[in-house]
């Protein structure tokens, strides 16, 4: 099943929660293969207590397979040193509280091993890419939610990983922030590293996975690439610049002859994140102070492009 | 080495940051500077310096060793809770240096600590010898604030050599039979000999001799510290009687006592009186005839000699690091026990695992002075009784090994005390200290660490 390409492979993963007499409790998760290519950005779907966190806990080796193959890179989950070419944004921000920012960004660079002028660099790239350069040395506890899940995905970022894996990435964001980090994740993705993301909130999901493999109860339910599962097969629109009366009447004439079916024509609405977004840009260019976290448009440079990799 | 330095300084902002820390010198502030004034001494400068060297040193170091068990304890088992153990095990960190970088920062934070607390309390002795009386303070300076080597008699020092050797007479004069270990026979003639006291009548004398390994400092003389029982009530006055020093060297000196009896008191021989001495040898000699009654020495604790070796200074940082050394130990003990179960647990896990050595050496000291039945004449045995001793035998052999083991592996822990010799003005060898850092550093605390390790590495940190 694994090529040259693949970056994380599992072959038949299952993994038996059991009791402190050592008999099996739960199957958290059992039997399933998947495979994740360079450069792609994967999705792990399912309802909670599917088994997407347990997984995912199985590929930092936080937690020990039960029975099947799982590597990443080609090494044992168990590798300490693999874990250099991987970042983790966990589901919930298991960040230190007593650390400002830029000391908890500095904490986590050193335990890559990065030199203090690389460490500096980057932390402050990175605080600029998630907006929190204007924040100071306010400690983590003194932070919202949003503002520390900002700094949980900075310092996934910090050893410019070559696998990221985010865990629910846009829980306790605001949509701008949502927006933000999705664009980031298309933008990391552009750049040549590999993602796996795990989430329960489909739009986000759709927005930016190119394949997705859909969990229930430890199973695997669905998979394949995003396209292929929503496209309708059965169906065709067409979208064009607004017409008069008379216009649609025709069309609609021209393709009832075509089709057996009536068709149907409506005008297109913009979602309600799109709406959202205008709005603020528009509030943002009135020149309103913002408080909070302020992102800026572009990734930190130093995170590398496929072929620095 | 980066992450373990890493993880250290992070354990150490945390601890700066945290309320911890300032309940942490709060107390030690307490304990330092509050608790010598609130304790009563007998008044006298001797009594106020030692309150201040063994009590605030020793409340210190207790409350060092409290927030050290508990800091210790929490330091991984809390992360685990809170889950950030999650990230930095999803980071290129193996298990050893999270637990070596969370010890490092227990021992950082307690060297700075202990610093603080030696540097407070050599203010507060200087500053009280500021305002006391000279002679006083020259006293102290001389008998407590100084380290000291302690000497016995020989017939203390050498007491288990001379008695083993002698063994096979005092058998033969006491006709004790072959089956009684000669374990038995050692205790019991020592409990003999220690409680006969040795009485001197009037114008009697009895000698005392002092080997002495090393040549004595020059230029400080050698103290005498004594105490006396009478056989009479004296009401408080003072015996009187002489003492004399002889050396191998041909030298004396003598010195008349006037001593109250019941206390200690201390006499200095100057060292011009027993320069270049290898063997002492000290006589006292009942003269009161005044006041005629026999004078009582306690056979194993009635005198003992004190040879200048270091400064006070010296002394105060070998115990405060022989104190490092033992914190150093508890934090090994404390995070490994953090390392499988949660804080409560783990610190009560911890004080079990400190106080067994102690509870080993209590254990085997009571087995030493137990009463053993040795009679062996006039039984009726019975049928089954040779099987039955047979097994009995077998079970004590068991138990009486593992605890032998155990008292071998354990007892070198209980062997330092750092804040009982301060105040009696004894010197910490160097010795004491390369004996701790071999076995609290060397042994004790890699045993823990690696099983600290193994279970870190075992352990599913991502099911919490």
């Amino acid at each position: 099943m694994s090529s040259p390409d693949s970056i994380v492979v599992a072959n038949g993963l299952t993994k038996v929660f059991k009791d402190f007499w050592q008999r099996p409790k739960v199957t958290a998760v059992n039997g399933i293969d998947f495979e994740i290519k360079r450069g792609r950005i994967f999705g792990l779907l399912g309802p909670n207590g599917s088994g997407k966190s347990t997984t995912i806990k199985m590929l930092l080796g936080l937690l020990h397979p039960t029975a099947g193959e799982l590597t990443v890179f080609g090494q044992d989950t168990s590798n300490v040193a693999n874990k250099s070419r991987v970042g983790y944004l966990p589901e919930e921000s298991y960040l230190y509280p007593h650390l400002s920012a830029p000391e908890t960004l500095d904490f986590y660079g050193r335990l890559f091993d990065l030199d203090r002028a690389t460490r500096k660099l980057r932390t402050a790239q990175l605080l600029d890419m998630v907006g929190l350069n204007d924040i100071g040395h306010r400690t983590l506890g003194e932070f919202s939610k949003g503002m520390a899940r900002r700094v949980g995905l900075a310092q996934a970022l910090i050893n410019d990983p070559e696998l990221i894996i985010l865990d629910e990435p846009t829980s306790g964001l605001d949509p701008l922030g949502t927006r933000q980090v999705k664009d980031l994740i298309i933008a990391l993705a552009r750049r040549g590293k590999t993602i796996l993301l795990s989430s329960h909130l489909l739009s986000d999901v759709e927005d930016v996975c190119d394949e997705i493999v859909i969990l229930f109860n430890g199973k695997v339910c669905a998979r394949g690439l995003v396209d292929d599962l929503l496209k309708e097969q059965s169906q065709v629109r067409f979208t064009v610049p607004n017409l008069s009366p008379k216009q649609v009447q025709d069309a609609l004439a021209r393709l009832r002859d075509i089709c057996a079916d009536d068709p149907v024509v409506d005008h297109p609405q913009r979602n309600l994140e799109q709406f959202f977004l205008s709005a603020v840009r528009d509030a943002q260019q009135t020149g309103v102070t913002q408080t909070g976290a302020r992102a800026s448009e572009h990734l930190a440079d130093f995170l590398s492009t496929e072929s620095d990799t | 080495m980066n992450q373990i330095i890493a993880i250290a300084s992070l354990s150490i902002r945390t601890a700066i940051r945290s309320r911890i820390l300032q309940i942490l010198l709060t107390l030690l502030m307490a304990a330092l500077v509050v608790f010598p004034r609130v304790l009563i001494s007998d008044g006298t400068l001797e009594g106020i310096i030692r309150i201040m060297l063994q009590y605030t040193l020793g409340s210190a170091f207790v409350v060092l060793s409290i927030a050290t068990m508990w800091a210790a304890c929490g330091s991984i088992s809390t992360e685990v809770q809170t889950r950030t153990l999650h990230m930095l095990f999803s980071k290129p960190v193996p298990a050893a240096r999270v637990w070596l970088g969370k010890w490092l920062g227990l021992c950082v934070l307690n060297f700075f600590l202990l610093t603080g607390c030696a540097a407070i309390v050599a203010i507060q002795v200087q500053l009280t010898l500021k305002v006391a009386d000279a002679t006083e303070a020259e006293i102290v300076k001389r008998e407590i604030l100084v380290g000291r080597q302690e000497i016995e008699p020989d017939d203390v020092r050498f007491m288990e050599k001379t008695i083993r050797s002698q063994l096979p007479i005092i058998r033969k004069q006491k006709n004790i039979a072959d089956d009684v270990p000669d374990s038995i026979v050692y205790r019991t003639v020592v409990k003999e000999i220690k409680t006969r006291p040795h009485v001197v009548p009037t114008d009697g004398q009895h000698n005392w001799t002092f080997t002495l390994d090393e040549p004595l400092a020059p230029g400080h003389p050698l103290q005498v510290k004594f105490k006396m029982a009478s056989s009479l009530d004296r009401d408080n006055t003072p015996i009187l009687g002489k003492w004399l020093v002889r050396t191998d060297t041909g030298q004396s000196w003598t010195h008349q006592s006037h001593e109250r009896a019941g206390a200690f008191a201390q006499f200095s021989i100057p060292y011009e009186s027993v320069t270049d001495a290898r063997s002492i040898q000290v006589s006292y000699i009942n003269n009161d005839h005044q006041h005629p009654s026999s004078v009582l020495f306690n056979w194993e604790s009635s005198i003992r000699l004190y040879a200048w070796k270091t400064h006070f200074t010296t002394n105060l940082l070998r115990a405060c690091t022989l104190l490092f050394i033992l914190l150093a130990l508890i934090a090994a003990v404390g995070i490994t026990t953090g390392c499988s179960l949660t804080l409560p647990v783990a610190a009560f896990t911890t004080l079990f695992f400190i106080s067994m050595p102690w509870l080993v050496v209590t254990i085997h000291e009571s087995m030493s002075s137990a009463p053993t039945a040795t009679s062996h004449a006039g039984h009726d045995h019975g049928p089954n009784e040779g099987h039955e001793k047979g097994n009995a035998d077998t079970k004590n052999t068991v138990v009486t090994s593992i605890h032998q083991a155990t008292y071998t592996v354990l007892s070198p822990v209980t062997r330092f005390h750092p804040v009982q010799s301060l105040p009696d003005g004894k010197e910490i060898p160097v010795h004491q200290l390369l004996e701790a850092l071999f076995f609290c550093i060397g042994i004790y605390s890699p045993i823990f660490a690696i099983a600290g390790i193994r279970i870190l590495n075992r352990r599913e940190v991502g099911a919490v």
